[in-house]
């Protein structure tokens, strides 16, 4: 048997780091060897002796007290740096701010935006519920022709191109005079019932 | 029932001062006695002591869990070697000289440090005589383990070096402890 390899061992043991078999194994050993018991026995006795003799009486009182008066100080900048009203309104303020923003940002991102709609959305927003009517396009007149010649015009104002027509509703309005011409690309309900 | 070192920690973070004060308390005599027989005085000890809780109170939040005590010491050890390289930053323990030997092994075996000038008794005023004969290695490893009682698995991790290698320091310390101290071993060991 290795006894620098048990003495090792016996130091681990002192500290519980050996597993239960190793313990197992050490104490077999321990049992049948003068010399590792002896060795055991002396580290052990001077370990204590070390531990009841070196000096380990302090600090002194003025380094206790400085250590105190740090920690207070610490704790207290802490108080005053989370009690601040404003910062913390400004904080809130902040972060309910990005919220809104993040929101805006995403559902503008999610609305499909496509030419119809627009076009749609144009109408609608000229025209009122009870003079406008949706027909099919099947059934077109004269004045669905001039409607139709209307939208592209206002397509084209607005930069879409001619195929994006054929996914355009034909809107029926109330008989009007037709307008000579459209001013600017505002529109609004009085001149659109003035185109048909 | 007594309170973890974690909980008490929780309960300073949480602004009870109180708590730290059990802290100190509770680890005053083995991180002190390490401390001491680590450095040049009274006083660096006293500065090193009150280093090591002012780290604690600007950086506890950065332990997590593990040996307090070991985390302790971990610090005091920083603390130790930034004063020493102050001292002395020209100079190398570990470079060796021609005949092999590291200066760190050469004035270990110098005049007896402070801790023996503070033993007042004569048995740990030749301990403290001999304690400090040993290598810089050989001596952190007796203390940690002697005075904070660490692990050797936690001295290695500190060391940075193998469990096998600080067995052998600590193997080699007792054996030069027990030769030094042969001729008074006997009386020592009845008084205590």
């Amino acid at each position: 048997m290795n006894c620098e390899r048990i003495q090792q061992e016996i130091l681990l043991s002192q500290t519980g780091e050996l597993s239960e078999l190793e313990s197992d194994k050490l104490r077999l050993h321990l049992a049948s060897c003068e010399q590792c018991r002896q060795y055991s026995k002396n580290t052990g006795e001077i370990m204590s002796l070390a531990r009841a003799s070196l000096p380990s009486e302090g600090p002194g009182s003025a380094a206790m007290a400085r250590i105190l008066a740090a920690a207070r100080e610490e704790a207290d900048r802490k108080v005053i740096l989370y009690s601040l009203p404003s910062l913390k309104w400004a904080l809130r303020a902040a972060a309910a701010a990005l919220i809104i923003c993040g929101a805006a940002v995403w559902s503008f991102r999610l609305q499909p935006i496509t030419p119809a709609g627009q076009m749609s959305a144009i109408v609608m927003a000229v025209g009122s519920e009870e003079n406008l009517n949706v027909i099919s396009r099947s059934g077109k007149t004269a004045k669905d022709q001039e409607l139709q010649a209307l939208a592209s015009h206002l397509l084209i104002m607005e930069g879409f191109v001619a195929d994006e027509m054929q996914e355009i509703e034909v809107i029926d309005v109330v008989d009007e005079p037709r307008p000579t011409a459209l001013q600017s690309h505002s529109i609004d309900a009085s001149e659109l019932q003035r185109c048909v | 029932m007594e309170a973890s070192d974690r909980e008490l920690l929780i309960r300073y973070r949480s602004g009870h001062i109180e708590a730290l004060e059990d802290l100190i308390e509770r680890y005053r005599r083995p991180l002190f006695g390490f401390i001491i027989n680590m450095s040049q005085g009274r006083d660096e000890a006293d500065e090193i002591f009150q280093e090591v809780w002012l780290r604690v109170i600007r950086k506890h939040k950065k332990y997590k869990h593990g040996n307090f005590c070991g985390w302790l010491v971990q610090i005091a050890r920083n603390v130790i070697i930034d004063r020493s390289r102050r001292r002395k930053p020209e100079l190398s323990l570990d470079e060796e000289n021609k005949e092999g030997a590291s200066l760190g092994q050469t004035i270990a075996g110098k005049e007896p440090g402070p801790a023996t000038m503070l033993a007042s008794r004569d048995l740990g005023a030749k301990m403290a005589e001999a304690v400090n004969t040993l290598s810089p290695d050989q001596k952190e490893v007796f203390l940690m383990r002697v005075q904070a009682e660490l692990s050797f698995k936690e001295i290695a991790a500190m060391q940075k070096v193998s469990i096998n290698t600080v067995l052998a320091r600590m193997q080699y310390a007792l054996s030069k402890l027990r030769t030094m101290l042969e001729e008074d071993y006997q009386e020592l060991t009845k008084t205590v």
